[in-house]
């Protein structure tokens, strides 16, 4: 009798998602279409394979230091030339890639379900919840973001850790406002009356129709904002209160490579190409999905 | 639009009352010690006890508070200790440049900003469009700081075009004190030689923000232009015959007006948060660069101080923007 | 009476080019509109009516094109004119259009009177005080109450039923030649659909004005048209006079419409088995044919051609004339 119930269920699951499931597969096939987004996806998938294979692509060692040859130019032997330690950039800017990556993931990973948790709750069940977790939020965006992370950051103490914790915490009230206002609107759409009329519990509601609907608009933010995510932790570390040495972060290279800025532009240059080139990618790629789940652009149909 | 408006400020209140109160928990959990860094490490215990009592640190978190409070309503935040002045006499000093600062790269973005949008807009997939976009994305993309060095690698070092930093010419002296806005100053004392010079030195900074805040606002207006010309209502415009241009602009542009001022005001806050790091860069005596040395030396009053100047002029600029929708679209003034 | 030719359409064949492939709209589309009537053009929605009148305009949105066709309007070929002459001397002077969801259609942002004056100020060179005058009386005739207060107004503040009748004192107040109505009553109450509908009549009646409707609703082309073209993806299926398309009609799709109108007789609901075809891959031969309870081997093979069956009254359908034979 209950596998009846669920079996039916999936069935019926389907059939209502069906235009959902025609909907991703119109959009992979206008992220095909698009070069723009194609060339954000490739250079993020170039990052993510530098990231994941640093040990094995980098040609020296990130923190080894060589004091012999501090501050060599570019050159066969070290192609984007050696730090004031002697360290081989190059090779730190690879390493560097998994270092942004994983501030990404983090901050992601508790922004997300944050405000996930936090705007749900406050659309679907309104009232105070929703009045004292939008007016939290609305503290948290008075400050501009870098201000908010300096500030915790400098409270809980310089390190990469409480930077991205710092981060996560200016960035949430976006993503709750966001659930939020999907929850609302989706809170009175016709077949959430009808689950009710069934007699489904609120945490069934919530979990099995608006938590994926949600989902995919906040995706779309956060694709928007891991470029953001890395150009913050950037500055925080360029400012000393991210990533520590000998951490090959990208920030700090600039950072502690900016005294030798005019004889040795190499050190703090490259590092910040290799940020532009990646929040170029995550934008080029947040840009291009952002534009393909426009309603406008699939008008084409008629 | 009244019930609006006051429903408007009563938030502006209430968050200006939070980001005071955050401040003042975040100050507490910062690990300073105010009076250690005010005696030294070895003074005597009835001086520090004294200086405890002084700076009101002996007493219960909640009167602490309300002695806080009252600090700020006075617009004191006591003594900044690397300073070594009151705080809100160096953000007296300060706060004008940044202001200056962030006003000349605002001006130079929204008239950039919104007439290559608009351009972007109206010829959308041409060459035009694709070379704008790709200059904002990358503009996006340019951690400003890193901008900042390789101007002064470029502009400075290898050009000459732009000064190393600073505010003025070691040889000038400021004009004399009105807004604190050199360029204005120096304009209504007839020191012409200042303007030109406080000028070359905005050039710096001034152009790193804002070709940073041209790219966002170029995205918005573009985006936000093409998002009306899809409506209804520019059909019908196109339907009574009237010349594009008058489309475009009388029609388009005005609905297409509203997010572009709120990015405007969100620009103001990447403003606020730029000068950060552009001041650090370029030497520019702002409250970024204040601010951020007194993070740095765990200065508690000057971080209080900074940070809650700053939030407040960050949600004024969104109270602002706010106002001007009321007035700027009839279904919110009727 | 002798009728005299305002609008005619030849093999017009509209594309759109889109990411999923060609989207074929319109399929060499035919029809006449005569100067003074009461023209009602008929079909399931997405069947190519609104573009058929975009293309009049020259309005046909992106991505569609063009691909060939005459549209010859008071003599012109407007599809070989300039398109800076069509926007100065056509769209808004000769020929205008309302649209489905009047609110919007009104900019939301400038008040109801100046937007009515500003076609008055374009296309009449009328002074900013003369248009004002003028739309006053407008908004009277067309029996909106305080007029003056309604001009100050903005869309917003209309119900639809007011929005729409402000769209009509727009449209009209260049006395154009042909106004297009695409679908003016659908998304309005029925008690206001009559009250626009009758507003439109007496308004032709005023001013000479030639109305071409667009509607998917067989019941509102009954009563208010006098000659009726039907289409269906693409393609125009049947032409006739009103009487005789609602009483005498030939093409079996035109028959299916009819026979889908509940009446007193039958309660039953009568559907034409099968849906709307996908326009990128059109059936081949008439587009119907799949549909077509009198389907033949040649439906699939060939497009019939508009025939006479009675006078005035036409369809494309091989049941008819000498293409029976083959």
């Amino acid at each position: 009798m209950n596998k009846d119930i669920s079996q039916n269920w999936i069935a019926s699951w389907q059939k209502r998602h069906s235009s959902e499931v025609s909907d991703v597969k119109e959009t992979l096939y206008l992220i095909k279409k698009s070069p723009m987004t194609m060339i954000g996806l490739a250079i993020i998938l170039i990052l993510v394979t530098v990231a994941i294979f640093a040990p094995y692509i980098a040609p020296y060692n990130p923190v080894t230091m060589n004091l012999d040859k501090r501050l060599a130019p570019p050159s066969k032997d070290n192609l984007l030339g050696t730090d004031e330690l002697g360290r081989d950039i190059l090779s730190r800017i690879i390493y560097g890639a998994g270092v942004a990556l994983k501030i990404i993931f983090i901050v992601l990973a508790i922004d997300l379900p944050l405000g996930i948790l936090l705007g749900l709750m406050a659309g679907y069940f309104g009232g105070w919840i929703d009045e004292i977790i939008m007016r939290i939020a609305d503290i948290f965006m008075a400050f501009p973001r870098l201000i908010l992370a300096m500030a915790i950051g400098t409270a809980l103490g310089p390190n990469l850790k409480n930077t991205m914790i710092a981060i996560a915490l200016t960035m949430w009230p976006v993503y709750a406002r966001l659930a939020r206002g999907e929850t609302l609107s989706i809170k009175e759409r016709t077949f959430i009356e009808a689950e009710r009329a069934l007699g489904s519990s609120n945490l069934k509601i919530l979990v099995f129709n608006i938590l994926p609907l949600c989902f995919s608009t906040l995706i779309v933010r956060a694709t928007l904002d891991m470029g953001n995510i890395i150009r913050i932790a950037a500055g925080m570390s360029f400012l000393g209160l991210g990533a520590q040495p000998p951490t090959p972060d990208w920030g700090l290279m600039i950072s502690s490579g900016r005294n030798f800025l005019i004889n040795q532009w190499w050190v703090p240059t490259f590092p910040g190409f290799a940020i532009l080139l990646t929040v170029f990618g995550f934008n080029l790629l947040g840009d291009g999905i952002r534009d393909i789940s426009d309603p406008h652009l699939r008008r084409g149909k008629k | 639009m009244l019930k609006y408006l006051i429903k408007r400020l009563m938030l502006f209140v209430i968050v200006i009352f939070g980001v005071v109160t955050v401040t003042f928990f975040l100050s507490h959990v910062i690990p300073a010690d105010p009076v250690g860094a005010i005696l030294g490490e070895n003074a005597p215990q009835e001086l520090v006890e004294k200086m405890e009592r002084e700076l009101g640190l002996d007493l219960p978190l909640d009167q602490q508070y309300i002695r806080y409070l009252k600090g700020i309503i006075n617009w004191d935040f006591g003594m900044s200790l690397r300073t070594q002045r009151p705080v809100s006499k160096d953000m007296r000093i300060y706060f004008p440049a940044t202001m200056e600062l962030a006003f000349f790269a605002l001006f130079i973005a929204i008239i950039l900003g919104v007439a290559i949008g608009i351009i972007s807009a109206v010829k959308r997939n041409q060459l035009p469009d694709n070379i704008s976009r790709i200059f904002s994305l990358i503009g996006i993309s340019m951690p400003a700081f890193w901008l900042g060095l390789l101007f002064i690698l470029i502009l400075y070092y290898h050009l000459g075009l732009i000064p190393a930093g600073g505010r003025l010419s070691p040889s000038i002296s400021p004009p004399p004190m009105v807004s604190g806005l050199y360029l204005l100053d120096s304009l209504i004392a007839g020191e012409f030689k200042t303007f030109w010079d406080a000028l070359y030195h905005l050039l710096g900074p001034g152009l790193v923000l804002g070709w940073i805040q041209t790219a966002y606002i170029c995205r918005v207006t573009r985006s936000s232009m093409l998002e009306v010309l899809n409506e209804e209502y520019i059909r019908t415009a196109r339907v009574k015959g009237l010349k594009e241009k008058i489309v475009i602009f009388r029609h388009a542009f005005k609905n297409a007006l509203i997010p572009v001022i709120t990015m405007v005001g969100i620009s103001f806050g990447y403003l606020l948060e730029g000068s950060v790091l552009t001041e650090t860069v370029f030497g520019y005596p702002g409250l970024g660069r204040y601010a951020v040395n007194s993070f740095l030396s765990l200065d508690l009053n000057s971080v209080i101080g900074s940070v809650t100047l700053i939030a407040i002029c960050y949600a004024s600029s969104n109270l602002i923007v706010d106002m001007l929708y009321a007035v700027l679209d009839p279904r919110i003034k009727y | 009476m002798v009728q005299e030719l305002l609008l005619e359409i030849k093999d017009l064949e509209v594309n759109f080019h889109t990411y999923r492939g060609i989207v074929k709209a319109l399929n060499g589309v035919n029809l006449k509109i005569n100067k003074g009537e009461f023209f009602g053009l008929v079909g399931e929605t997405g069947c190519g009516k609104s573009v058929t009148a975009s293309a009049v305009l020259n309005l046909v949105q992106n991505p569609g094109q063009i691909e060939k066709g005459e549209i010859i309007f008071q003599g012109k070929d407007l599809l070989k004119m300039d398109k800076e002459e069509i926007r100065e001397d056509i769209r808004g002077k000769e020929i205008t259009m309302i649209m489905q969801y009047p609110i919007a259609a009104l900019n939301p942002v400038i008040n109801n009177g100046e937007q009515i004056s500003e076609a008055l100020i374009a296309n009449k060179n009328m002074t900013k005080d003369e248009a004002k005058k003028r739309t006053i009386e407008l908004l009277r005739d067309v029996n909106i109450p305080e007029p003056e207060k309604i001009a100050r107004q903005y869309p917003h503040q209309l119900s639809g039923g007011m929005a729409q009748r402000v769209m009509i004192a727009m449209m009209l107040s260049t006395k154009p030649s042909l106004l297009i109505a695409d679908e003016p009553t659908t998304a309005l109450d029925v008690s206001i659909q009559a009250q626009v509908l009758n507003l439109l009549k007496d308004l032709v009646v005023k001013h000479n004005t030639t109305i071409w409707l667009i509607t998917h609703d067989l019941s509102v082309v009954a009563e208010t048209c006098d000659r009726v073209g039907v289409m269906y993806a693409g393609d125009m299926v049947e032409i006739g006079e009103v009487n005789q398309i609602i009483n005498n009609p030939r093409h079996p799709y035109t028959k299916g419409l009819i026979n889908a109108i509940p009446s007193e007789q039958s309660r039953e609901l009568i559907e034409i088995k099968g849906s709307v075809p996908d326009l990128v891959e059109p059936p081949s031969g008439c587009r119907f044919h799949p549909r077509c309870n009198y389907a033949k081997p040649i439906c699939k093979k060939a497009k019939p051609q508009m025939l006479e069956i009675e006078k005035n009254h036409f369809a494309a359908c091989f049941l008819y004339g000498k293409q029976r034979e083959e």
